[in-house]
């Protein structure tokens, strides 16, 4: 495909993307707008508006990230030495937000507290929700999903259980495959997020792999902090 | 959309049609058809509030079954699905004689390109485009039933 045509589709694509979230926000503020709307009601149009100005903000940050990558700018870290299950619980926080109504699934974290990692917090609860949510956006409803921590040596391994983009396990490996991604145009808002979210891993010096453990899990390795 | 009708339900109180057009329409069935949940709920509610009898389906298969079990009056639905799109789904109803004549409104987030006239092509009466706020979706589909009665 010419660059000029594969430009245009990837815009399409992406304003596709956009007026989804911008339509639940502006329905949601033309009820609230409205008469006589009950607590109950004002609540929920609350959080529609703000999960789908949370997905907003995702597209456009992960956007930003894959551009610069594109052109080969470094990724700024602002890394801290953290404990990682604050890394997973504000992560888990977000993704929650972010799937709003559209969390089929408990999601859990267990992790030992005692272990630190040397993150930028903001940047890495943003990769691992984003992977979280692109895994899960799909999922049968229904379980827990639980997200955890393991020391291995000179780093640790944080299993996200992906239970799939309405996927076969033969598609496998998969978030790092451009060629799978080409062939569902539709989801280019989660490829976008997914691959944000791994240029985010790396630039932290770690990777995130696809591994059947016995079930399908995202695996995000992380150097430890000794 | 014109911007003149734009103007007119800017200033509207309370939006959606009135009147005889808008009592017709009270009491029809209509199916939407999204997997973006917020969009597809917040229709279906603004719809049912109205007085019409709503039937909700997620993708294209499930949307497929659901038009030829209940038979509804009218279909919205939008192009972008999972397993089976929009554009597939529409094409299965028309080849199908119990929903051949279902009016069908597309409901889209596809701006850009061919996607609206593929749609028209396969059988969408009207193709309408994301953000759309669910008086104005009314409007539409009142405007459809009344064309053909």
């Amino acid at each position: 495909m010419a660059a000029g045509e594969l430009r245009h589709e990837i815009v399409s694509l992406l304003v596709h993307e956009l007026r989804n979230p911008l339509g639940a926000v502006l329905g949601s503020v033309r009820s609230l707008r409205g008469a006589g709307v009950r607590r109950s009601a004002r609540q929920r149009h609350l959080d529609v508006v703000e999960t789908n100005a949370l997905r907003i903000e995702e597209l456009l940050d992960s956007l930003s990230l894959v551009s610069s990558a594109d052109r080969a700018e470094a990724l700024s870290l602002t890394a801290a030495p953290t404990p990682v299950d604050v890394v997973l619980r504000d992560a888990a926080e977000r993704a929650r937000k972010l799937m709003g109504g559209l969390l089929r699934v408990s999601l859990e974290v267990r992790c030992d507290s005692a272990t630190i990692v040397n993150v930028d917090l903001r940047r890495m609860v943003r990769a691992l929700a984003g992977l979280a949510v692109a895994s899960m956006t799909f999922a049968s409803k229904g379980g827990v999903v639980a997200w955890t921590s393991r020391d291995a040596p000179g780093r640790i391994e944080l299993d996200l259980p992906d239970p799939g983009i309405d996927l076969h396990d033969d598609h496998a490996p998969r978030v790092h495959d451009e060629g799978f991604w080409a062939s569902r145009p539709r989801a280019v808002g989660l490829r976008l997020t997914t691959r944000a979210a791994v240029l985010v891993v790396r630039a932290h010096g770690g990777a995130v792999v696809r591994t059947m453990d016995p079930e399908p899990v995202l695996r995000v390795h992380l150097p430890r902090v000794p | 959309m014109s911007t003149e009708r734009r103007k007119s339900r800017r200033g509207r109180r309370g939006g959606g049609p009135a009147g005889a057009d808008l009592e017709r329409a009270r009491g029809l069935h209509v199916l939407v058809v999204d997997d973006f949940d917020d969009n597809r709920e917040m229709y279906a509610e603004y719809l049912a509030h109205v007085g019409m009898r709503v039937s909700q389906a997620r993708d294209g298969h499930d949307a497929v079954r659901k038009a030829i079990d209940l038979s509804p009056d009218l279909i919205v639905m939008d192009l972008s699905l999972p397993d089976l799109d929009g554009w597939d789904a529409t094409r299965l109803l028309r080849a199908d004689p119990r929903t051949a004549r279902t009016p069908i409104v597309a409901v889209t987030g596809h701006a850009i390109g061919t996607h609206a006239a593929t749609a028209r092509a396969v059988g969408c009466d009207e193709v309408l485009t994301k953000p759309l706020l669910p008086e104005d979706l009314l409007d539409h589909i009142v405007s459809i039933v009344a064309r053909r009665r």
